[in-house]
């Protein structure tokens, strides 16, 4: 905690030359986060407490030069490298709506050494013991978790909860100093009952909540096999408030019978993503795999508040880099983490209106990235982002940047899934049908003819005025997800 | 104003790059041709690049081969898995099928590497890379390859497409 207390304005994880609103936000935002109530009593009160110091000083304008004075001057470091790139240069002057790609790279600067030691971590683990985890599953899932304790440092923390119509708090909150006690009761978990996830996150993130801080690196990892039972609208909105208190929640959904657009919305809400998991041999491969990408974060948390001039709106947003995800917005999307060896990369589609009225040039999105970066004394970063595109009458045609037609060609894919499944909700079957006609063939092209085939067998069933299969639905989501992924990181195991 | 796709007519808006209904391309981008090289330097690819750590590649057998390539110019090693067979070439635009591994930021336009170059092929012990048709050419250890043919390789060959060189690594 000794960093994270430096100074007053590291205590709100403000920049020195913040504005009072942003000091007045920053106060709120972490008063609430670090509430005697909703934390760990010893800790708690000692952190609320500094943080009402300091804004009692840097709210009052003559309190704070007198304070700021005293400081040791700041050294400043590039904090994030962020890059971003337009489909085209220059918009058409027209009354007549238009499409623009942003792409947004967000990346560890140069120079920044890669760290041998990840920041410590604070994980809870939420485990679906309901009936249908019984045999394999379950086993390896307690292999899994297993395997983790053994890897924790004495500075992580780790809490395991598991769920059925009930939670059950397996081990609370708590560094891996009692490792065999911790085996011990892991082996205990027993299956049985339905699934209700909402009592499991609740317990999860509450347990998380305990140590929380800026420093370490806070997820909560959500295992599942199931749908949810009455109570998606209850755990959504416990999503919000995970992201607002700087939650990740990842998921892990095990065979078919899961709920992938109710765990997408989930874990995407806090930047996360879910993974889809066919067969339990390779639970242990993904906790791994989620694992190493956590301990090479350098950024967490990072997210993008933005206005949008009246005539844009966002149409479309998806995060291409490091966990490929279709991301929420309101005024607020969730970006995930920057690792070291990762960027982040994400792709906007804005929809333009009227043009005609604009000289020169556009300013279409102004706000600002929001991130912790848990090895700064001041974890919170905040960095501007202006972007703005020029306006012409007479525009020659240019091809866009090659990375965005090639993420392009890509998502244009899973986006056909995506479209096809609302055209199945809204009962146009024979719409959804040549959707995913149209899908094999680009597969096909793309030298996907595993895919392509099983787009293919569902669109026949289709045809036939059957359902979707639920295993070749989630097939052919992550799968086309999975072209997103850099060769060699495909999830999809195919059987 | 709208713009229609030429492939199935469905009408997207004015900068569209891909048509949302049958997954067609919706810009021209012819993209640059490969450029020949004149007199093109063989010396340059036949230096074989000695490795002193080289982990020696465990008999046929071993189920879990790993196979990577490591591009010493650039100091750079590229994992193949999750796959039997990649493609390798630079993406460029107006390119409808893309390769797998995408060379460009190595250098791959100014080194002639074509935009489908080459592939590997794992087929259990053993591994072939086929030259795709390309413009200057695929060599293992100096000796060019017939297009289209597939080539045995081995682990610490070292491969040249156009100029550009890798060298291959296996590991059990």
């Amino acid at each position: 905690m000794t960093r994270f207390m430096d100074n007053f304005y590291a205590r709100l994880g403000v920049p020195r030359d913040a504005t009072p609103e942003e000091i007045r936000e920053a106060y709120r935002e972490s008063a609430r986060k670090f509430h005697p109530d909703t934390r760990d009593k010893n800790t708690g009160t000692e952190l609320f407490l500094g943080i009402q110091q300091a804004y009692e000083v840097l709210a009052q304008p003559e309190k704070r030069a007198a304070y700021s004075k005293t400081l040791p001057p700041e050294t400043s470091l590039d904090d994030v490298e962020v890059e971003i790139s337009l489909s085209r240069s220059r918009l058409l002057s027209t009354d007549e709506p238009q499409l623009l790609y942003v792409l947004m790279e967000i990346k560890t600067p140069n120079g920044v050494p890669i760290r041998t030691e990840p920041p410590p971590l604070n994980i809870g683990l939420v485990i679906d013991r309901s009936t249908s985890m019984t045999g394999p599953r379950m086993d390896v899932v307690k292999a899994a978790a297993r395997q983790l304790l053994r890897q924790l440092r004495p500075e992580d923390f780790l809490s395991i909860v598991a769920f059925s119509d009930r939670a059950e708090i397996v081990f609370p909150a708590s560094r891996g100093s009692d490792y065999h006690r911790m085996d011990a009761k892991v082996s205990m978990i027993r299956t049985g009952g339905g699934t209700e996830m909402y009592y499991g996150l609740e317990a999860g993130i509450s347990e998380i909540k305990r140590y929380m801080s800026p420093s370490y690196i806070n997820q909560v990892i959500l295992i599942t096999d199931g749908h949810t039972y009455g109570d998606e609208a209850k755990c959504l909105e416990l999503a919000e408030i995970a992201r607002m208190d700087g939650i990740t929640i990842s998921g892990m959904g095990i065979g078919d019978e899961w709920n992938d657009v109710f765990l997408d919305r989930l874990t995407a809400k806090t930047g996360g993503n879910s993974v889809y998991i066919s067969q339990s041999k390779d639970i242990k491969r993904f906790l791994e795999q989620k694992f190493s990408g956590i301990s090479k974060i350098y950024a967490e948390n990072v997210r993008l508040v933005y206005d949008l001039q009246t005539n844009a709106a966002l149409r479309y947003a998806f995060r291409l880099k490091p966990d490929p995800s279709r991301i929420d917005s309101d005024g607020s999307i969730s970006l995930g983490n920057v690792q070291f060896n990762e960027e982040i990369r994400v792709l906007l589609e804005i929809l333009i209106n009227d043009t005609e009225e604009i000289q020169d040039e556009l300013e279409f999105l102004v706000g600002k990235l929001v991130m912790e970066i848990p090895t700064r004394v001041v974890p919170t970063v905040r960095k501007n982002l202006k972007i703005k595109c020029g306006v012409a009458v007479d525009v020659a045609p240019e091809p866009p940047p090659s990375k965005i037609v090639q993420a392009m060609s890509k998502l244009t894919l899973y986006r056909m899934q995506e479209l096809a499944r609302e055209d199945i909700e809204k009962g146009d079957i024979k719409q959804a049908t040549r959707r995913l006609q149209n899908l094999a063939t680009n597969l096909l092209a793309q030298g996907q003819a595993v895919l392509a085939n099983t787009v293919l067998q569902e669109a026949t069933l289709l045809e036939k005025g059957d359902d979707m299969s639920e295993e070749g639905a989630k097939q052919i989501k992550y799968g086309t997800r999975g072209l997103l992924l850099p060769p060699g990181r495909e999830t999809l195991s195919w059987h | 104003m709208a713009l229609i796709c030429q492939n199935c007519g469905h009408n997207e808006y004015v900068g569209a790059i891909f048509c949302s209904e049958c997954g067609a391309k919706m810009i021209d981008d012819t993209g640059m041709a490969t450029q020949s090289f004149e007199g093109f330097m063989r010396k340059n690819v036949e230096d074989q690049v000695v490795f002193d750590d080289i982990t020696p590649l465990k008999e046929a057998g071993g189920k879990e081969k790993s196979l990577s390539i490591f591009l010493p110019d650039h100091d750079k090693a590229i994992p193949l898995s999750g796959k039997l067979k990649f493609t390798f070439g630079r993406v460029s635009m107006g390119q409808q099928i893309l390769p797998d591994i995408d060379l460009a930021e190595y250098g791959a336009f100014e080194n002639g590497v074509s935009r489908l170059h080459a592939s590997i092929e794992i087929s259990s012990p053993v591994i072939y890379i086929t030259d795709l048709g390309s413009s200057n050419g695929t060599r293992i250890n100096g000796v060019k390859l017939v297009p289209l043919r597939p080539h045995l390789v081995k682990h610490g060959d070292t491969v040249a497409l156009g100029k550009l060189r890798f060298i291959v690594l296996m590991q059990s």
